[in-house]
């Protein structure tokens, strides 16, 4: 039987900040089912109010936000996956990947201060799933930038999630990792999740992200690559001028100006 | 061997130990909680409110008991609540409130015109005056904990450990910190009469702390705190009684100098380890001169089309 319910996630004209300050304006926006997302803006854009709206952790101050036709309250939307910035997480924190993992199920879980042979059962499936067989009993401070954002996957995923949200999951990391990451939300994305990611990568998603949405405050553009990233939309998001670059199927944003070039490096005798 | 039998000659040595190993095991596995909040300063705080609150309760005539109580458990909620205001952190909200019932503890004991509040004792520790009650008090205080920590255990990690990815989950963050709080003011109050108010925020963090240099893993780290927290508890009490010194201040210095030991040799372990490594280094190749054209990447990009149906 065919699911009935309205699909993806929606923002129905919603303004949103914290306290009385307004970061997020009149934003309508829609995410299909299945749809593999990139949101990209400048510094203040209102990429990571976005994530927390749809978590519960910004405040909305009118408007609608809808995950699979339920609307998301104060609380967050119940189908969601997180993974956070990893910046913003304590790497000393006496914890092992796998009780890490784990600590995903917690809602569902019983309450004693162990979890069951099943629950610890499923999180190796994922850890082995996401390439990180073996890696159960390691501490969290031992595993790469990579490994560690797919221990956060591996935990967003134990929850049985539909939407997976990744905020500036390339902030930070090296091209491998980059790389590794991409890999990862390919696998996912075919296996039909909802994937949204903010990044203020914006080449990493022009080469690799099938759509994109630029965000500056609202939604500024949406589409393909090809489709959003024009020097006008551009400009229009960040403010500046940019030269965009078709190469095949491949588009590159570059800045207008080379400020700092080998040219006038060399004039300012900082290359040989 | 009369060092370790001789206290028991007193009647009221047995009464401090058996209260000195439910604190210490109290004490231990907060701190676990408290160190990883890096709340240290809720413990200094809300033992200050104790003050206040047995003043006003003597001075009402209610006991030492009810007015610590009353006075504890709403400076936890008012911490909680002014800390969740925007623009104020945590710190700020505990050294407004706690201070200020310390305040009125020191206004009503001096303008009591009898000296009714033996603050000497509040404030250092009294191993002497552990009654029966005392006894009992801590015992249900302690099971109350021990239940707590076995049916919230895992809600309480997930909330420390990552507390935005935890209300994304769905667990009531607000209501687990609030609950961190309302504990450690519980074991707070029960600690005072042995510790005192001025030397049980030491109590409630040294063994987590020294946990935190040895352990990988939460249950580790919990199970060395519980024991440090027991071992620096009974340690403490019969250097207390054999030295002559308060009870509050022997156990702290237990704990210190068990920290300072352990951070030491914790320090050289990692000193010899980074040693070990050096000496075993290897010069790496020479980088390669990158005129030419670079290397293929072996991370090739996957494909982003969708090779399935739409659900």
């Amino acid at each position: 039987m065919p699911d009935q319910r309205p699909s993806g996630v929606a923002f129905h004209r919603v303004s949103a900040g914290y306290g009385g300050v307004t970061v997020l304006r009149d934003l309508s926006w829609t995410v299909e089912r299945g749809a593999l997302v990139g949101v990209v803006g400048p510094s203040g854009a209102g990429k990571t109010t976005l994530v927390r709206l749809l978590t519960g952790q910004a405040d909305r101050h009118h408007g609608r936000v809808t995950v699979f036709g339920d609307e998301v309250g104060a609380g967050g939307a119940r189908r969601i996956g997180y993974v956070p910035q990893l910046g913003a997480v304590d790497w000393d924190f006496p914890l092992t990947v796998g009780q890490a993992v784990l600590l995903g199920r917690t809602p569902d879980s019983r309450r004693v201060p162990w979890f069951s042979r099943r629950e610890r059962a499923r999180a190796g499936a994922l850890l082995e799933r996401l390439g990180l067989a073996g890696f159960e009993r390691r501490h969290i401070r031992d595993l790469s930038g990579g490994q560690q954002q797919r221990m956060f996957l591996a935990r967003a995923m134990i929850r049985d999630c539909d939407v997976l949200l990744l905020d500036e999951p390339t902030s930070g990391v090296d091209l491998a990792t980059r790389h590794d990451i991409l890999h990862l939300l390919a696998d996912l994305w075919h296996d039909g999740l909802t994937i949204i990611v903010t990044t203020h990568d914006l080449n990493w998603v022009a080469a690799q992200l099938p759509r994109i949405a630029l965000l500056n405050g609202t939604i500024v553009a949406d589409g393909t690559p090809r489709e959003v990233l024009t020097p006008d939309l551009v400009e229009r998001t960040y403010g500046a001028r940019m030269r965009v670059i078709h190469d095949g199927n491949q588009v590159l944003v570059t800045d207008d100006h080379a400020v700092l070039g080998p040219r006038r490096l060399a004039h300012r005798g900082a290359v040989a | 061997m009369s060092w370790f039998t001789e206290p028991f000659a007193y009647g009221f040595f047995t009464r401090a130990l058996l209260a000195c190993l439910v604190i210490g095991a109290m004490c231990g596995a907060l701190s676990v909680f408290v160190v990883l909040r890096r709340m240290s300063y809720i413990g200094h705080g809300l033992a200050h409110s104790v003050l206040g609150g047995v003043a006003v309760g003597v001075a009402l005539g209610y006991g030492t008991y009810p007015g610590a109580v009353v006075a504890t458990l709403v400076s936890a909620v008012l911490i909680d609540r002014i800390a969740r205001r925007r623009g104020l952190h945590v710190d700020a909200a505990i050294g407004i409130v706690t201070t200020a019932l310390f305040a009125v503890g020191i206004v009503v004991v001096s303008t009591m015109r009898s000296h009714r509040v033996n603050t000497e004792a509040i404030l250092f520790g009294n191993v002497l005056g552990v009654t029966s009650t005392d006894l009992w008090i801590a015992t249900a205080c302690a099971v109350g904990f021990g239940a707590v920590l076995f049916t919230w255990f895992k809600p309480l990690v997930f909330v420390v450990f990552d507390r935005e990815v935890a209300r994304v989950h769905g667990i009531r963050a607000g209501g687990i910190e609030l609950l961190i709080n309302l504990l450690t003011a519980a074991v707070v109050i029960v600690s005072v009469r042995v510790i005192g108010v001025l030397l049980v925020a030491a109590a409630v963090v040294i063994p987590g702390a020294l946990a935190r240099l040895v352990s990988r893993s939460l249950p580790m780290m919990l199970l060395i705190a519980t024991l440090v927290g027991l071992a620096s508890s009974v340690l403490g009490l019969y250097g207390s009684f054999h030295l002559n010194v308060p009870s509050g201040a022997a156990i702290v210095l237990v704990g210190a100098i068990l920290f300072a030991v352990v951070l030491v040799v914790s320090s050289l372990a990692a000193w010899f380890r980074v040693h070990r490594a050096r000496s075993t280094h290897r010069e790496p190749p020479a980088p390669v001169a990158t005129s030419g054209s670079p290397a293929p990447s072996p991370h090739q990009p996957p494909a982003m089309t969708r090779t399935r149906e739409s659900p």
